[in-house]
C-alpha cells in the first residue's frame, strides 16, 4: 500500500478549485455593491468587471507606491501579528495567535507534504528526488516532522485555552458561536488524525529517534503504538488520508463561512489605513 | 431588501469581520440594555447571514430551490438593532480590523427605510422636517425667538444679508426652552469679541442629521443643497455651529456632495472659533474656582477628532481644575442622545445616559462641560435623575460665565 496515487493530485485539485471558487464567489458578492464614489448623488450603475478593474488598480497603485514599506509593515503587524488583539487582550492574543498560526503552518507544510509525496515514487522520497521533495515528502526529516507537530500542538492548545478561558470566564462571554465550538472541534480532531499519521508512520518505518523526537507528540504516541501489533505502514496511510483530505475541505471552506476572515481580514485592514481614504480611480 | 446598496468596501469588510465580539462590551446601547441582540457583532452576524441568504453560493447554483429565503423576522430583528444603534461610533475605535461600522450602519438604515421596515416614529420625524425644515415641528418663522431675550437685540435678531461669520444654531438650541442658554451665550461671546456674524434665521434649515441617520438620505439632499446655498449667498468667511452633528454634516458630509456644490467658507464648530478668539485675546477670560470636567460629544470627538480645543478653551479659564473623566477622547461613552435612539426607544437612551452620569459623578467634578445641545439635555436629566449636584454647561456658557465673572 503507497502513501502517494492519482486520488491525491484529484484531492489537491478539487481543494484548489473550491478554494478559489470561494474566494472568487465571495468577492462577486462584493463587486455587486455600490462603488461608493458619490455621497450625495445616485452613481451610475458600473458593471462587475469595471468595479473590479477600479478596485485593483487603486489597491496596486497604492501599493507600488512609496506607502509600500509602510504598507507591508502594516500587513505583518496587524494582518499577522495582530497587535492591536495583542494591545487589547493577551490573553485573547495568545488564543489567537496559537490557533492562526498554528493553523497557517501547518496547512502550508502539509500541502507541500503532500504534493511531495503524491510526487516521490511510492511517496518516499530517493536520493535522487529534488531538495523540496526530500525536506518535505518525509516526516522522516527533522524540519518537516518538527513544523507538523508543534503547528498540531499549537492548534490544540490554543483551542485548549479557549475552553478553558470559556468555562472560567463563563458569565462574562455574551455570545459564543457554535461556529467556533464545530471549528474547534474539526480542526482538533484533524489535528488528532495528523498525530496518529506521524505515530504510524514512526512506528512502521522505525524511524530513528534522533529523528522522531522532532514531533513530540508523534514520538510519544509511536511508542504507545509499538506495543499494538498491527499493519501500521496501513495506518499511515489511511490516517495520511484521513488528515489531508479533512484539513483540506476545511481550509477550502473558509472563504464560504465565518472564518472568511482569515483571508480577507488582513487586506481590508491595510485597505482601510492606506486606501480607503483615497478616491477610488474611476474608470 | 437591498444588501447590493452596500459599497463594495461594506460588503468586503462584513466579511472581514472576525465576530470577536471586542465591540459588545463597547457599544452604548448594548451597555444600556444588555440586550445582546442589537450589539455591533450579532448586526454583523445577522448582516452576513442575510447576505449568504440573497447571494449565497447554493442560492446561486440551486436557483430558488437552494435559496434560504429571508423571513420578516429576521429583516425585522435587523431593524430593531439597527435603529437601537446611537451612532457613537464607539465599536469603530477598537476593532482591530478597522471596519468604519459607523458607515455600516448608517447604510443598513438607509437599505431598510428602502425596504420600509423601520419604526413607525421616523416617518413623523421625516414629515415634521420636510413640512417645518426643524426637528422640533415649530413654524420655522421662529428660528431666532430664543435671541428676542438677549439684552439690547437689534430688530432684526442678528438676520442679516451678509456677515464675516455664520452663526448656524441648530434646532435643538433654537426650539428647545431649556437649552436657549446656548445661543445666547454664543452671541454674547461674539459681541465681546466684536465679531461680524449674523444667523439665517428662518432660512435656516434643520442640517438634516435626523434624516441622513433615520436612512432618508433623499430627503436629507434638499436640505443639504438649500444650507449651502443661503451661507454662500452671505459671502461668510466661517461658518459656526455649536451642534456636533450639524458640524459633523457641514464639515465631513456636506463636502462629499457633488463637485458642483462648493462651500465657500471654513466650518468651525463654536470651541474651535471662541478658542481662536481666546488665543488672538479677543476675549479677556476672568479667574473661576472651578473642578470642571468634559464630555466628548461623539459627532465632535470621535467621529470629528475635536479633542484638544475644547480642553484647551476650559483650560485657558484661570482658576478652573480640569478632571478627565475615566472614559475619555475617543474612548468616551455616549450619552445617549443620539442616532435618533430618544425617539425610537426613550428607555434605552436614559439608560445609556445614566451610565455617563455615574461616571461624571465619581470624577469628583462640581461642573461638567460638554460641547452639544444634546448632551447637555441627555446628561442633565440623567444627573438630575441620580439626585446629583453637578452642574451641566456648554462650553459657550462656562466661557461666558468666565467673560462675565459670576458663577
Amino acid at each position: 500500500m503507497s502513501l502517494n496515487g492519482i486520488h491525491l493530485w484529484v484531492i489537491f485539485g478539487v481543494f484548489v478549485f473550491l478554494f478559489l471558487l470561494g474566494f472568487f464567489y465571495r468577492v462577486s458578492i462584493w463587486l455587486r455593491g455600490e462603488s461608493g464614489e458619490s455621497f450625495g448623488n445616485e452613481e451610475k450603475k458600473k458593471s462587475r468587471i469595471k468595479k473590479f478593474l477600479s478596485y485593483t488598480y487603486a489597491f496596486f497603485k497604492v501599493f507600488f507606491s512609496r506607502n509600500f514599506f509602510r504598507i507591508m509593515k502594516s500587513f505583518i503587524l496587524d494582518g499577522i501579528i495582530h497587535v492591536n488583539l495583542f494591545k487589547d487582550s493577551r490573553l485573547k492574543w495568545f488564543i489567537h495567535i496559537f490557533m492562526f498560526w498554528g493553523l497557517s503552518a501547518f496547512t502550508l507544510i502539509s500541502i507541500f507534504h503532500m504534493i511531495s509525496v503524491a510526487t516521490a515514487p511510492g511517496g518516499i522520497p530517493s536520493q535522487d528526488s529534488s531538495g523540496f521533495v526530500r525536506v518535505f515528502g518525509t516526516l522522516e526529516n527533522r524540519f518537516t516532522a518538527f513544523v507538523l507537530d508543534i503547528s498540531k500542538v499549537s492548534i490544540i492548545f490554543g483551542a485548549l485555552i479557549a475552553v478553558l478561558r470559556f468555562f472560567i470566564f463563563k458569565n462574562k462571554m455574551k455570545s459564543v458561536e457554535l461556529k467556533d465550538k464545530s471549528a474547534g472541534v474539526i480542526i482538533s480532531i484533524i489535528a488528532t488524525f495528523g498525530f496518529f499519521y506521524e505515530a504510524a508512520f514512526f512506528t512502521a518505518r522505525d524511524v530513528a529517534i534522533e529523528k522522531s523526537a522532532f514531533a513530540p507528540v508523534g514520538f510519544i504516541l509511536s511508542y504507545i503504538f509499538s506495543f499494538i501489533k498491527i499493519n501500521w505502514w496501513t495506518a499511515a496511510v489511511v490516517f495520511f488520508n484521513l488528515y489531508i483530505i479533512g484539513l483540506l475541505l476545511f481550509v477550502a471552506f473558509i472563504p464560504y463561512g465565518k472564518y472568511s476572515h482569515m483571508v480577507f481580514g488582513p487586506f481590508v485592514v491595510v485597505y482601510n489605513k492606506f486606501i480607503s481614504n483615497k478616491k477610488i480611480y474611476k474608470l | 431588501m437591498k444588501l447590493d446598496k452596500f459599497t463594495v468596501k461594506q460588503l468586503a469588510e462584513i466579511d472581514a469581520c472576525t465576530r470577536c465580539g471586542n465591540c459588545l462590551d463597547l457599544c452604548s446601547a448594548y451597555s444600556g440594555s444588555k440586550d445582546v441582540s442589537i450589539s455591533p457583532k450579532k448586526k454583523m452576524e445577522k448582516l452576513k447571514k442575510l447576505i449568504d441568504s440573497e447571494y449565497g453560493i447554493l442560492s446561486r447554483i440551486l436557483g430558488s430551490l437552494g435559496k434560504r429565503k429571508i423571513s420578516k423576522k429576521d429583516i425585522e430583528a435587523i431593524s430593531n438593532a439597527a435603529f437601537a444603534c446611537t451612532m457613537c461610533s464607539r465599536c469603530e475605535v477598537d476593532c482591530h480590523i478597522g471596519i468604519k461600522l459607523q458607515d455600516i450602519w448608517l447604510k443598513l438604515r438607509e437599505i431598510l427605510i428602502e425596504d420600509g421596515t423601520y419604526p413607525e416614529v421616523l416617518n413623523m420625524v421625516r414629515e415634521r422636517l420636510n413640512k417645518s425644515r426643524n426637528i422640533s415641528f415649530e413654524t420655522n418663522e421662529g428660528r431666532a425667538n430664543w435671541a428676542a431675550q438677549i439684552e439690547n437685540v437689534p430688530e432684526n435678531k442678528f438676520v442679516k444679508g451678509s456677515a464675516e461669520v455664520i452663526y448656524f444654531v441648530g434646532c435643538v438650541s433654537s426650539f428647545s426652552p431649556r437649552v436657549f442658554k446656548i445661543p445666547r451665550a454664543v452671541v454674547k461671546i461674539l459681541q465681546a469679541a466684536d465679531v461680524d456674524f449674523a444667523l439665517l434665521g428662518d432660512e435656516e434649515w434643520c442640517c438634516g442629521f435626523p434624516l441622513l441617520t433615520s436612512g432618508f438620505k433623499k430627503d436629507f439632499l434638499e436640505f443639504a443643497e438649500h444650507n449651502i446655498q443661503k451661507v454662500n449667498s452671505t459671502g461668510a468667511k466661517y461658518l459656526i455651529t455649536s451642534c456636533p452633528s450639524c458640524y459633523y454634516m457641514w464639515e465631513h458630509l456636506y463636502s462629499r456632495l457633488s463637485p458642483e456644490i462648493k462651500m465657500n467658507f471654513e466650518v468651525m464648530h463654536e470651541v474651535q472659533y471662541i478658542y481662536r478668539l481666546v488665543k488672538e485675546k479677543k476675549l479677556k477670560l476672568n479667574p473661576l474656582d472651578l473642578k470642571v470636567t468634559y464630555h466628548d460629544p461623539c459627532d465632535l470627538g470621535r467621529n470629528s477628532k475635536i479633542f484638544d480645543e475644547p480642553r484647551n478653551l476650559i483650560k485657558s479659564i484661570p482658576g478652573v481644575q480640569f478632571i478627565e473623566l475615566e472614559n475619555t477622547r475617543e474612548y468616551a461613552a455616549c450619552c445617549g442622545g443620539g442616532g435618533n435612539v430618544e425617539a425610537v426607544d426613550a428607555r434605552l437612551s436614559e439608560g445609556i445616559a445614566k451610565i455617563r452620569a455615574e461616571e461624571i459623578m465619581n470624577s469628583g467634578a462640581a461642573l461638567v462641560a460638554t460641547a452639544c445641545q444634546q448632551c447637555v439635555r441627555t446628561i442633565m436629566q440623567a444627573l438630575k435623575k441620580e439626585s446629583s449636584k453637578i452642574k451641566v454647561m456648554d462650553i459657550s456658557e462656562l466661557v461666558l460665565t468666565s467673560i462675565q465673572n459670576s458663577i
